[in-house]
Protein backbone atom coordinates (compact mmCIF):
# COMPACT_ATOMS: atom_id res chain seq x y z
CA UNK A 1 0.00 0.00 0.00
CA UNK A 2 1.64 3.61 -0.99
CA UNK A 3 1.51 6.31 1.32
CA UNK A 4 0.51 9.46 0.11
CA UNK A 5 3.84 11.36 0.49
CA UNK A 6 2.17 14.66 2.21
CA UNK A 7 0.80 12.21 4.72
CA UNK A 8 4.23 10.14 5.16
CA UNK A 9 5.23 12.20 8.19
CA UNK A 10 3.04 10.37 9.97
CA UNK A 11 5.36 7.51 10.81
CA UNK A 12 7.04 9.93 12.81
CA UNK A 13 3.98 11.01 14.74
CA UNK A 14 3.32 10.26 18.29
CA UNK A 15 1.35 6.98 18.69
CA UNK A 16 -1.47 8.88 20.91
CA UNK A 17 -1.73 11.58 18.28
CA UNK A 18 -2.44 8.61 15.58
CA UNK A 19 -4.94 6.92 17.72
CA UNK A 20 -7.15 10.24 18.04
CA UNK A 21 -6.90 10.39 14.32
CA UNK A 22 -7.78 6.91 13.71
CA UNK A 23 -10.78 6.90 16.43
CA UNK A 24 -11.76 10.02 13.95
CA UNK A 25 -12.19 7.89 11.26
CA UNK A 26 -13.67 5.45 13.03
CA UNK A 27 -15.78 6.16 15.77
CA UNK A 28 -18.41 9.21 16.14
CA UNK A 29 -18.72 11.48 18.88
CA UNK A 30 -21.27 9.09 21.01
CA UNK A 31 -18.41 6.18 20.15
CA UNK A 32 -20.79 4.38 17.86
CA UNK A 33 -18.73 3.36 14.83
CA UNK A 34 -19.30 4.59 11.75
CA UNK A 35 -21.25 2.74 9.39
CA UNK A 36 -19.43 3.77 6.48
CA UNK A 37 -15.68 2.76 8.04
CA UNK A 38 -13.40 0.55 6.46
CA UNK A 39 -10.42 0.14 9.05
CA UNK A 40 -12.02 -2.12 11.86
CA UNK A 41 -12.39 -4.85 9.97
CA UNK A 42 -8.65 -5.15 8.73
CA UNK A 43 -5.52 -7.30 10.02
CA UNK A 44 -3.36 -4.09 10.57
CA UNK A 45 -6.11 -2.92 13.49
CA UNK A 46 -6.60 -6.13 14.65
CA UNK A 47 -2.88 -6.50 15.25
CA UNK A 48 -2.01 -2.51 15.87
CA UNK A 49 -4.77 -0.92 17.55
CA UNK A 50 -4.16 1.15 19.79
CA UNK A 51 -0.81 0.24 20.77
CA UNK A 52 1.55 -0.09 17.84
CA UNK A 53 -0.48 3.03 15.25
CA UNK A 54 2.58 3.09 13.41
CA UNK A 55 2.21 -0.13 11.64
CA UNK A 56 -1.46 1.22 10.62
CA UNK A 57 -0.09 4.85 8.96
CA UNK A 58 -1.03 3.31 5.60
CA UNK A 59 -4.43 2.49 6.02
CA UNK A 60 -5.15 5.39 8.27
CA UNK A 61 -3.87 7.49 4.90
CA UNK A 62 -5.93 5.74 2.79
CA UNK A 63 -9.17 5.71 4.91
CA UNK A 64 -8.75 9.68 5.15
CA UNK A 65 -8.46 10.57 1.68
CA UNK A 66 -11.38 8.23 0.57
CA UNK A 67 -13.54 9.91 2.74
CA UNK A 68 -12.21 13.23 1.45
CA UNK A 69 -12.87 11.64 -2.18
CA UNK A 70 -15.80 11.11 -4.29
CA UNK A 71 -16.83 7.20 -3.85
CA UNK A 72 -17.54 7.01 -7.66
CA UNK A 73 -14.45 8.93 -8.89
CA UNK A 74 -12.51 6.61 -6.68
CA UNK A 75 -13.90 3.69 -7.96
CA UNK A 76 -13.60 4.70 -11.96
CA UNK A 77 -9.79 6.06 -11.21
CA UNK A 78 -9.03 3.18 -8.79
CA UNK A 79 -7.67 5.28 -6.23
CA UNK A 80 -8.41 8.17 -3.99
CA UNK A 81 -7.32 12.21 -4.58
CA UNK A 82 -4.18 13.25 -3.24
CA UNK A 83 -3.92 14.64 0.17
CA UNK A 84 -3.61 17.88 -1.17
CA UNK A 85 -6.75 17.88 -3.45
CA UNK A 86 -8.46 17.08 -0.20
CA UNK A 87 -7.18 19.33 1.76
CA UNK A 88 -8.14 22.33 -1.03
CA UNK A 89 -11.65 20.76 -1.45
CA UNK A 90 -11.95 21.71 2.75
CA UNK A 91 -10.11 24.86 2.62
CA UNK A 92 -13.52 25.89 0.20
CA UNK A 93 -15.55 24.08 2.27
CA UNK A 94 -14.67 25.98 5.19
CA UNK A 95 -14.56 28.98 3.60
CA UNK A 96 -10.45 29.28 3.66
CA UNK A 97 -8.33 31.30 1.08
CA UNK A 98 -6.21 29.21 -0.95
CA UNK A 99 -4.32 30.33 -3.93
CA UNK A 100 -3.87 27.83 -7.06
CA UNK A 101 -0.20 27.01 -6.07
CA UNK A 102 -0.40 26.62 -2.23
CA UNK A 103 1.30 23.95 -1.00
CA UNK A 104 -0.16 21.95 1.80
CA UNK A 105 2.18 23.26 4.24
CA UNK A 106 0.80 26.50 3.45
CA UNK A 107 -2.93 25.49 3.12
CA UNK A 108 -2.48 23.46 6.35
CA UNK A 109 -1.52 26.54 8.33
CA UNK A 110 -4.46 29.24 6.62
CA UNK A 111 -7.16 26.63 7.73
CA UNK A 112 -5.67 26.10 11.73
CA UNK A 113 -4.93 29.82 11.83
CA UNK A 114 -8.70 30.14 10.79
CA UNK A 115 -9.68 27.65 12.97
CA UNK A 116 -7.70 30.32 15.79
CA UNK A 117 -9.57 32.85 14.90
CA UNK A 118 -12.56 31.22 14.87
CA UNK A 119 -12.30 29.64 18.22
CA UNK A 120 -10.84 32.81 20.07
CA UNK A 121 -14.18 34.80 18.62
CA UNK A 122 -16.26 32.55 20.52
CA UNK A 123 -14.18 32.38 23.74
CA UNK A 124 -15.45 34.16 27.01
CA UNK A 125 -12.76 36.82 27.96
CA UNK A 126 -11.76 34.69 31.26
CA UNK A 127 -10.67 31.89 28.51
CA UNK A 128 -9.01 34.41 26.53
CA UNK A 129 -7.39 36.23 29.63
CA UNK A 130 -6.27 32.51 30.48
CA UNK A 131 -4.73 31.63 27.17
CA UNK A 132 -2.95 35.06 27.24
CA UNK A 133 -1.32 34.35 30.66
CA UNK A 134 -0.38 30.73 29.26
CA UNK A 135 1.06 32.15 26.52
CA UNK A 136 3.11 35.35 28.26
CA UNK A 137 0.95 38.12 26.58
CA UNK A 138 -0.25 40.89 29.34
CA UNK A 139 -3.37 41.08 29.59
CA UNK A 140 -4.05 43.86 32.35
CA UNK A 141 -4.72 46.85 30.32
CA UNK A 142 -6.57 45.35 27.20
CA UNK A 143 -9.85 45.10 26.65
CA UNK A 144 -11.46 41.58 25.30
CA UNK A 145 -11.17 43.61 21.94
CA UNK A 146 -7.94 44.13 22.16
CA UNK A 147 -7.09 40.88 23.82
CA UNK A 148 -8.49 39.50 20.45
CA UNK A 149 -6.78 41.46 18.47
CA UNK A 150 -3.33 40.99 19.85
CA UNK A 151 -4.04 36.76 20.02
CA UNK A 152 -4.76 36.84 16.87
CA UNK A 153 -1.31 39.00 15.88
CA UNK A 154 0.32 36.49 17.80
CA UNK A 155 -1.23 33.40 16.00
CA UNK A 156 -0.29 35.18 12.68
CA UNK A 157 3.65 35.76 13.63
CA UNK A 158 4.52 33.10 16.40
CA UNK A 159 4.91 29.81 15.22
CA UNK A 160 5.20 28.25 18.79
CA UNK A 161 2.00 30.47 19.65
CA UNK A 162 -0.02 29.05 17.12
CA UNK A 163 1.24 25.54 17.94
CA UNK A 164 0.33 25.97 21.39
CA UNK A 165 -3.09 27.33 20.82
CA UNK A 166 -3.93 25.05 18.46
CA UNK A 167 -3.08 22.43 20.56
CA UNK A 168 -5.57 23.68 23.39
CA UNK A 169 -8.53 24.45 20.60
CA UNK A 170 -8.19 21.62 17.63
CA UNK A 171 -9.65 19.02 20.07
CA UNK A 172 -12.44 21.51 20.95
CA UNK A 173 -12.94 22.59 17.04
CA UNK A 174 -12.99 19.28 15.74
CA UNK A 175 -16.25 18.30 17.64
CA UNK A 176 -17.79 21.44 17.08
CA UNK A 177 -17.01 20.96 13.60
CA UNK A 178 -18.92 17.34 13.65
CA UNK A 179 -22.17 18.92 15.43
CA UNK A 180 -22.68 20.78 12.44
CA UNK A 181 -22.08 18.16 10.00
CA UNK A 182 -24.55 16.49 11.66
CA UNK A 183 -26.90 19.94 11.66
CA UNK A 184 -26.35 19.92 8.01
CA UNK A 185 -26.96 16.71 7.47
CA UNK A 186 -30.26 16.80 9.39
CA UNK A 187 -31.31 20.14 6.63
CA UNK A 188 -30.32 17.77 3.47
CA UNK A 189 -32.56 15.04 4.72
CA UNK A 190 -35.52 17.29 5.53
CA UNK A 191 -34.88 18.90 1.57
CA UNK A 192 -35.22 15.73 0.56
CA UNK A 193 -38.30 14.54 1.70
CA UNK A 194 -39.80 17.47 0.01
CA UNK A 195 -38.30 16.28 -3.48
CA UNK A 196 -40.01 13.05 -2.92
CA UNK A 197 -43.50 14.36 -2.39
CA UNK A 198 -42.48 16.23 -6.45
CA UNK A 199 -43.87 12.94 -8.43
CA UNK A 200 -41.64 11.06 -10.88
CA UNK A 201 -39.38 13.46 -12.04
CA UNK A 202 -38.41 15.07 -8.74
CA UNK A 203 -38.06 11.04 -7.85
CA UNK A 204 -34.97 10.67 -10.58
CA UNK A 205 -34.01 14.43 -9.43
CA UNK A 206 -33.84 13.19 -6.05
CA UNK A 207 -32.55 9.40 -6.86
CA UNK A 208 -29.18 11.24 -8.85
CA UNK A 209 -28.89 13.55 -5.95
CA UNK A 210 -29.02 10.66 -2.99
CA UNK A 211 -26.31 8.89 -4.75
CA UNK A 212 -24.46 11.45 -5.37
CA UNK A 213 -25.01 13.12 -1.74
CA UNK A 214 -24.03 9.72 -0.66
CA UNK A 215 -20.68 8.90 -2.47
CA UNK A 216 -19.59 12.74 -2.25
CA UNK A 217 -16.44 13.31 0.37
CA UNK A 218 -18.05 12.87 3.83
CA UNK A 219 -16.97 16.18 5.93
CA UNK A 220 -18.30 15.42 8.71
CA UNK A 221 -15.21 12.61 9.15
CA UNK A 222 -12.74 14.08 7.15
CA UNK A 223 -12.85 17.62 8.36
CA UNK A 224 -12.21 16.69 11.92
CA UNK A 225 -9.21 14.36 10.33
CA UNK A 226 -7.40 17.10 8.30
CA UNK A 227 -7.95 19.37 11.47
CA UNK A 228 -5.54 16.67 13.02
CA UNK A 229 -3.22 15.78 10.38
CA UNK A 230 -2.68 19.57 10.18
CA UNK A 231 -1.84 19.93 14.30
CA UNK A 232 0.27 17.19 14.13
CA UNK A 233 2.05 18.24 11.33
CA UNK A 234 2.64 21.57 12.82
CA UNK A 235 3.24 19.45 16.05
CA UNK A 236 5.94 17.52 14.44
CA UNK A 237 7.85 20.80 12.89
CA UNK A 238 7.62 22.52 15.77
CA UNK A 239 9.55 19.62 18.19
CA UNK A 240 12.03 19.40 15.26
CA UNK A 241 12.90 23.34 15.40
CA UNK A 242 12.99 23.32 18.93
CA UNK A 243 15.75 20.27 18.98
CA UNK A 244 17.42 22.40 15.94
CA UNK B 1 -17.14 -7.72 30.18
CA UNK B 2 -18.23 -4.94 28.07
CA UNK B 3 -20.36 -5.38 24.90
CA UNK B 4 -18.60 -3.51 22.75
CA UNK B 5 -15.23 -5.10 23.48
CA UNK B 6 -16.69 -8.43 21.48
CA UNK B 7 -18.96 -6.62 19.16
CA UNK B 8 -17.60 -7.19 15.60
CA UNK B 9 -17.52 -4.22 13.66
CA UNK B 10 -20.21 -5.52 11.02
CA UNK B 11 -22.09 -6.88 13.72
CA UNK B 12 -22.55 -3.01 15.72
CA UNK B 13 -22.90 -1.37 11.97
CA UNK B 14 -25.77 -3.20 10.92
CA UNK B 15 -27.04 -3.22 14.67
CA UNK B 16 -26.79 0.76 14.71
CA UNK B 17 -29.10 1.27 11.82
CA UNK B 18 -31.92 -1.67 13.18
CA UNK B 19 -31.65 0.63 16.42
CA UNK B 20 -32.57 3.44 14.73
CA UNK B 21 -36.71 1.75 13.73
CA UNK B 22 -37.59 2.55 16.95
CA UNK B 23 -41.33 2.13 17.49
CA UNK B 24 -40.83 -0.92 15.39
CA UNK B 25 -38.50 -2.10 18.01
CA UNK B 26 -40.80 -1.09 21.09
CA UNK B 27 -43.44 -3.05 19.30
CA UNK B 28 -41.79 -6.24 19.02
CA UNK B 29 -40.64 -5.97 22.71
CA UNK B 30 -44.23 -5.98 23.58
CA UNK B 31 -45.01 -8.65 21.62
CA UNK B 32 -42.17 -10.66 23.10
CA UNK B 33 -43.27 -10.05 26.88
CA UNK B 34 -46.84 -10.84 26.51
CA UNK B 35 -46.73 -13.23 24.15
CA UNK B 36 -43.58 -15.23 22.75
CA UNK B 37 -41.44 -15.37 26.04
CA UNK B 38 -44.18 -16.64 28.61
CA UNK B 39 -44.91 -19.45 25.41
CA UNK B 40 -41.27 -20.18 25.09
CA UNK B 41 -41.03 -20.60 28.93
CA UNK B 42 -44.17 -22.87 29.08
CA UNK B 43 -42.45 -24.80 26.36
CA UNK B 44 -39.01 -25.37 28.37
CA UNK B 45 -40.33 -26.44 31.57
CA UNK B 46 -42.61 -28.63 29.47
CA UNK B 47 -40.56 -30.04 27.27
CA UNK B 48 -36.98 -29.59 28.66
CA UNK B 49 -34.52 -30.59 31.49
CA UNK B 50 -34.04 -27.35 33.25
CA UNK B 51 -30.61 -27.53 34.51
CA UNK B 52 -30.05 -26.65 38.40
CA UNK B 53 -26.94 -27.24 41.27
CA UNK B 54 -28.80 -30.26 42.35
CA UNK B 55 -29.48 -31.49 38.66
CA UNK B 56 -26.27 -31.95 36.14
CA UNK B 57 -24.24 -30.30 38.92
CA UNK B 58 -20.93 -30.09 36.84
CA UNK B 59 -23.01 -28.43 33.95
CA UNK B 60 -24.68 -25.99 35.84
CA UNK B 61 -21.18 -24.91 37.67
CA UNK B 62 -19.74 -24.36 34.34
CA UNK B 63 -22.83 -22.19 33.29
CA UNK B 64 -22.28 -20.54 36.55
CA UNK B 65 -18.93 -19.92 35.96
CA UNK B 66 -19.40 -18.39 32.33
CA UNK B 67 -21.89 -16.39 33.26
CA UNK B 68 -19.71 -14.40 36.39
CA UNK B 69 -16.70 -13.98 33.79
CA UNK B 70 -19.06 -12.32 31.12
CA UNK B 71 -20.95 -10.58 33.45
CA UNK B 72 -24.53 -11.15 32.90
CA UNK B 73 -27.78 -11.65 35.00
CA UNK B 74 -28.05 -15.19 35.03
CA UNK B 75 -30.52 -16.66 32.25
CA UNK B 76 -32.18 -20.19 33.12
CA UNK B 77 -30.21 -22.97 31.80
CA UNK B 78 -32.41 -26.47 29.40
CA UNK B 79 -31.14 -29.24 27.76
CA UNK B 80 -33.34 -30.78 25.12
CA UNK B 81 -33.45 -33.85 23.48
CA UNK B 82 -32.04 -33.75 20.21
CA UNK B 83 -29.58 -35.92 17.95
CA UNK B 84 -28.08 -32.48 16.51
CA UNK B 85 -25.51 -30.73 18.13
CA UNK B 86 -27.08 -27.85 18.60
CA UNK B 87 -27.62 -24.40 21.25
CA UNK B 88 -29.47 -21.35 21.25
CA UNK B 89 -30.81 -18.29 23.46
CA UNK B 90 -34.22 -16.28 23.25
CA UNK B 91 -36.04 -13.63 25.77
CA UNK B 92 -35.62 -10.02 26.51
CA UNK B 93 -36.87 -10.36 30.06
CA UNK B 94 -36.90 -13.59 30.94
CA UNK B 95 -33.75 -14.94 28.99
CA UNK B 96 -32.75 -18.64 28.57
CA UNK B 97 -30.22 -20.56 27.29
CA UNK B 98 -31.04 -23.86 25.38
CA UNK B 99 -28.35 -27.23 24.92
CA UNK B 100 -29.17 -29.81 22.32
CA UNK B 101 -28.37 -33.41 24.67
CA UNK B 102 -25.78 -34.35 21.89
CA UNK B 103 -23.76 -30.75 23.08
CA UNK B 104 -23.67 -31.83 26.40
CA UNK B 105 -22.87 -35.46 25.11
CA UNK B 106 -19.99 -34.85 22.54
CA UNK B 107 -18.16 -32.06 23.73
CA UNK B 108 -15.87 -31.53 27.00
CA UNK B 109 -16.32 -29.60 29.40
CA UNK B 110 -13.93 -26.00 28.78
CA UNK B 111 -15.56 -26.78 25.19
CA UNK B 112 -19.02 -26.51 26.46
CA UNK B 113 -18.17 -23.65 28.25
CA UNK B 114 -17.86 -22.07 24.93
CA UNK B 115 -20.65 -23.12 23.20
CA UNK B 116 -22.05 -21.58 26.67
CA UNK B 117 -20.00 -17.83 26.33
CA UNK B 118 -21.57 -17.84 22.62
CA UNK B 119 -24.94 -17.54 23.89
CA UNK B 120 -24.37 -15.60 26.98
CA UNK B 121 -22.26 -13.53 24.23
CA UNK B 122 -26.07 -12.91 21.92
CA UNK B 123 -26.86 -11.78 25.38
CA UNK B 124 -24.71 -9.36 26.34
CA UNK B 125 -25.11 -7.86 23.49
CA UNK B 126 -28.81 -7.91 23.12
CA UNK B 127 -29.15 -9.97 19.99
CA UNK B 128 -32.33 -11.29 21.07
CA UNK B 129 -34.78 -8.84 19.89
CA UNK B 130 -33.53 -8.79 16.49
CA UNK B 131 -33.23 -12.30 15.82
CA UNK B 132 -37.27 -12.49 16.91
CA UNK B 133 -37.88 -10.12 14.52
CA UNK B 134 -35.93 -12.21 11.39
CA UNK B 135 -37.68 -15.44 12.99
CA UNK B 136 -41.17 -13.42 12.77
CA UNK B 137 -40.31 -12.69 9.72
CA UNK B 138 -39.28 -16.54 8.14
CA UNK B 139 -42.08 -17.89 9.80
CA UNK B 140 -44.57 -15.36 7.97
CA UNK B 141 -42.34 -17.05 4.73
CA UNK B 142 -43.18 -20.59 6.08
CA UNK B 143 -46.70 -20.07 6.74
CA UNK B 144 -47.94 -17.98 4.18
CA UNK B 145 -45.39 -18.08 1.18
CA UNK B 146 -45.17 -13.88 2.08
CA UNK B 147 -41.17 -13.40 2.13
CA UNK B 148 -40.63 -14.37 -1.59
CA UNK B 149 -40.93 -11.83 -4.08
CA UNK B 150 -42.32 -9.42 -1.56
CA UNK B 151 -41.46 -6.40 0.25
CA UNK B 152 -40.71 -8.42 3.43
CA UNK B 153 -37.64 -9.97 1.00
CA UNK B 154 -34.71 -6.92 1.30
CA UNK B 155 -35.63 -6.80 4.79
CA UNK B 156 -35.66 -10.25 5.58
CA UNK B 157 -31.36 -10.33 3.60
CA UNK B 158 -30.61 -7.56 5.57
CA UNK B 159 -31.50 -8.71 8.92
CA UNK B 160 -29.99 -12.38 7.77
CA UNK B 161 -26.81 -10.24 7.20
CA UNK B 162 -27.32 -8.86 10.39
CA UNK B 163 -27.48 -12.58 12.13
CA UNK B 164 -24.37 -13.71 10.32
CA UNK B 165 -22.47 -10.39 11.40
CA UNK B 166 -24.47 -11.08 15.17
CA UNK B 167 -22.63 -14.91 15.25
CA UNK B 168 -19.00 -13.11 14.88
CA UNK B 169 -19.53 -11.12 18.19
CA UNK B 170 -21.05 -14.00 20.03
CA UNK B 171 -17.84 -16.18 18.73
CA UNK B 172 -15.42 -13.64 19.81
CA UNK B 173 -17.59 -13.77 23.73
CA UNK B 174 -16.65 -17.72 23.31
CA UNK B 175 -13.49 -17.38 22.42
CA UNK B 176 -12.60 -14.62 25.18
CA UNK B 177 -13.80 -16.59 28.12
CA UNK B 178 -12.49 -20.26 27.04
CA UNK B 179 -9.26 -19.32 25.27
CA UNK B 180 -9.44 -19.23 21.40
CA UNK B 181 -8.04 -22.67 20.97
CA UNK B 182 -10.61 -24.51 23.06
CA UNK B 183 -13.09 -22.22 20.52
CA UNK B 184 -11.29 -24.20 17.95
CA UNK B 185 -11.62 -27.29 19.27
CA UNK B 186 -14.96 -26.70 19.93
CA UNK B 187 -15.98 -25.86 16.15
CA UNK B 188 -14.59 -28.65 14.71
CA UNK B 189 -16.71 -30.76 16.30
CA UNK B 190 -19.27 -29.01 15.59
CA UNK B 191 -18.68 -28.64 11.88
CA UNK B 192 -17.99 -32.49 11.82
CA UNK B 193 -20.21 -33.99 14.50
CA UNK B 194 -17.09 -36.19 16.12
CA UNK B 195 -16.96 -36.63 19.60
CA UNK B 196 -12.94 -36.44 19.14
CA UNK B 197 -10.68 -34.85 16.95
CA UNK B 198 -7.44 -35.19 16.68
CA UNK B 199 -4.41 -32.99 15.14
CA UNK B 200 -4.25 -29.99 13.94
CA UNK B 201 -7.27 -27.31 15.94
CA UNK B 202 -6.82 -24.77 13.37
CA UNK B 203 -7.60 -26.69 10.80
CA UNK B 204 -10.70 -24.76 9.55
CA UNK B 205 -8.75 -22.00 10.03
CA UNK B 206 -6.58 -23.15 7.13
CA UNK B 207 -10.38 -23.93 5.16
CA UNK B 208 -10.97 -20.39 5.86
CA UNK B 209 -7.87 -19.02 4.31
CA UNK B 210 -8.29 -21.56 1.43
CA UNK B 211 -11.75 -20.21 1.30
CA UNK B 212 -11.39 -16.37 1.15
CA UNK B 213 -8.64 -17.03 -1.56
CA UNK B 214 -11.12 -18.90 -3.67
CA UNK B 215 -13.62 -16.45 -3.48
CA UNK B 216 -11.48 -13.38 -4.04
CA UNK B 217 -10.62 -15.01 -7.53
CA UNK B 218 -12.75 -12.88 -9.63
CA UNK B 219 -16.23 -10.81 -8.90
CA UNK B 220 -18.02 -13.51 -10.49
CA UNK B 221 -16.46 -15.40 -7.92
CA UNK B 222 -17.54 -13.08 -5.12
CA UNK B 223 -20.85 -12.82 -6.58
CA UNK B 224 -21.91 -16.66 -6.86
CA UNK B 225 -20.27 -17.45 -3.28
CA UNK B 226 -22.31 -14.35 -1.98
CA UNK B 227 -25.69 -15.50 -3.18
CA UNK B 228 -25.06 -19.41 -1.97
CA UNK B 229 -24.50 -17.82 1.75
CA UNK B 230 -27.11 -15.04 1.63
CA UNK B 231 -29.61 -17.13 3.33
CA UNK B 232 -27.52 -18.96 5.76
CA UNK B 233 -28.37 -17.81 9.18
CA UNK B 234 -25.01 -18.41 10.68
CA UNK B 235 -21.50 -17.60 8.70
CA UNK B 236 -19.69 -20.80 7.74
CA UNK B 237 -17.51 -22.94 10.39
CA UNK B 238 -14.28 -22.32 8.49
CA UNK B 239 -15.09 -18.21 8.14
CA UNK B 240 -16.10 -17.86 11.56
CA UNK B 241 -12.78 -20.03 12.72
CA UNK B 242 -10.77 -17.70 10.58
CA UNK B 243 -12.67 -14.69 12.27
CA UNK B 244 -11.39 -15.97 15.62
CA UNK B 245 -8.17 -16.07 14.32
CA UNK B 246 -7.46 -13.16 13.19
CA UNK B 247 -9.51 -10.95 16.34
CA UNK B 248 -7.01 -12.94 18.70
CA UNK B 249 -4.09 -10.65 17.97
CA UNK B 250 -6.19 -7.97 18.26
CA UNK B 251 -5.87 -5.75 22.23
CA UNK B 252 -9.56 -6.40 23.25
CA UNK B 253 -8.78 -10.12 22.99
CA UNK B 254 -5.58 -9.82 24.79
CA UNK B 255 -7.09 -7.48 27.45
CA UNK B 256 -9.88 -9.75 27.89
CA UNK B 257 -8.30 -12.79 28.41
CA UNK B 258 -5.78 -11.32 30.51
CA UNK B 259 -8.64 -10.25 33.21
CA UNK B 260 -10.96 -12.41 32.76
CA UNK B 261 -9.19 -15.63 33.11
Amino acid sequence: MKTDKDLRFLSSCENEDLRVLCDILTHDRLGNIRITEQLTSTDEYNRSYPEDMLFLVPQISEELLKYGSNTITTFWNGEPDTYATVLRRICRQMDVKTKEHDDVKTMERNLLTELCQDALNKMSERELRLLANENGIPDKRLTRQALTATLLMAIRTSRPILTRIVARIVQYFVELVTVRGVATAGIETATRAVGGALGPIGWAALGAWTVYDISSPAYRVCVPAVLQVAYMRLNRFEKERRVA
Amino acid sequence: MKARQIMHPADAKALQVLKQARGFNTLIKYFMQVGDERIMRGENLGTMLRVTPDNLPKVYAAFREVVCRVGIDEPELYVYNDPVMNAYTYGDTRIFVALSSLLVERLTLPELKSIMAHECGHILCRHTLYKTVLHIIEDMGKAAQVITGSLAFPAYCALQYWNRMSEYSADRCAAAVVGEQVFQSALLKLTSGLSDIQGDPYQLVEQGKRYYEMKNVSFFDRVQQACREMFYSHPQDCQRAYEIDRWKSSANYRYLTNNLN
